[in-house]
């Protein structure tokens, strides 16, 4: 169905999202009504007892991460006590964030 | 130390006499401290097939067990309703891996061959015993070598055990980064 703006029964900015698949208006520069959701990230905390070695391997495992952006990621959660790991969705953040808790490794997910 | 080799995509684990009842022994100890009070099939089997609690799942109130099963988020209903949503499964999970662990370690002849699909969870099953050893320990950034304590200190046995399971876990991790 098109809406055309003068016709529509709302204020003229809603109309467009309904003519428009979600996925474009998502991406669209001048829809000035959905903000695109701000993304989730998923933190792993800083604990003295993981071993720098298998943090840096669960992060390659799980996440298909190189060993370099791996040992960066773990680092920065030994030196700064958090790292963001991931971002996406909430349903994926949580995804990450159980397969994290299997592993041993302290994470939280949140809003960015 | 048992040994620890590489054949291929397989760990070869061998494990002295004296290692094999002690790694056993931890790891039936935690499966146990982690076995749900009361499983949710006993109340919804609906719930118990997709991994669910029918109720709210209580926070632990150890402190090791809180470590294992942590919150997901800051916020306390955020925190509760992911625990009432994925409980059954991180326990399940962790004792899966724990069970596996004593299979391994009680096995005839004390050699263990830890195949490709298995080491993950051979290592996560060693690293939930040392983080509930490290919460009993009090372990900080500046962990003491037991070494260091006195003959008659009391955690000195389990301090003996936290270094022996560490040194396994870095020697796997160690032979899968290829170091």
């Amino acid at each position: 169905m098109k809406v055309e703006p003068d016709s529509a029964p709302w204020p003229v900015p809603y109309a467009r999202p309904v003519t428009i698949a979600p996925e474009h208006v998502r991406h669209s520069e001048t829809d000035e009504v959905e903000e695109p959701e701000r993304p989730w990230v998923t933190i792993v905390w800083n604990d003295p007892v993981n071993l720098m070695s298998y943090v840096t391997y669960v992060f390659q495992k799980l996440f298909g991460y190189d060993r370099e952006k791996a040992t960066k990621l773990m680092l920065d959660v030994h030196h700064k006590g958090r790292a963001a790991v991931t971002t996406g969705s909430r349903e994926q953040m949580e995804h990450d964030v159980a397969r994290l808790h299997a592993a041993g490794l302290w994470a939280t997910l949140q809003q960015d | 130390m048992a040994g620890i080799q590489r054949d291929g995509d397989v760990i070869v684990l061998r494990l002295a006499a004296e290692e094999r009842p002690f790694l056993a022994s931890f790891a039936a100890g935690l499966a146990e401290l982690l076995e749900p009070s009361d499983s949710p099939a006993e109340t919804d089997p609906l719930a118990a097939l997709v991994g669910m609690s029918a109720g709210p799942v209580d926070k632990p109130e150890d402190p090791a067990l809180r470590r294992l099963l942590p919150d997901a988020y800051a916020d306390a209903d955020g925190a509760a309703e992911f625990r009432r949503l994925t409980d059954a499964d991180l326990r399940a999970t962790k004792v899966a891996n724990l069970r596996r662990i004593v299979d391994g370690a009680t096995a005839a002849g004390g050699v263990v061959r830890i195949a490709p699909d298995e080491v993950d969870g051979w290592l996560a099953g060693i690293n939930d015993i040392r983080l509930v050893m490290g919460e009993r320990l009090e372990i900080t950034e500046d962990v003491e070598h037991p070494d260091d304590l006195d003959a008659d200190d009391p955690r000195l046995p389990l301090l003996w055990a936290y270094y022996w399971f560490s040194e396994l876990q870095e020697r796997i991790v160690d032979l899968l980064l290829g170091d």
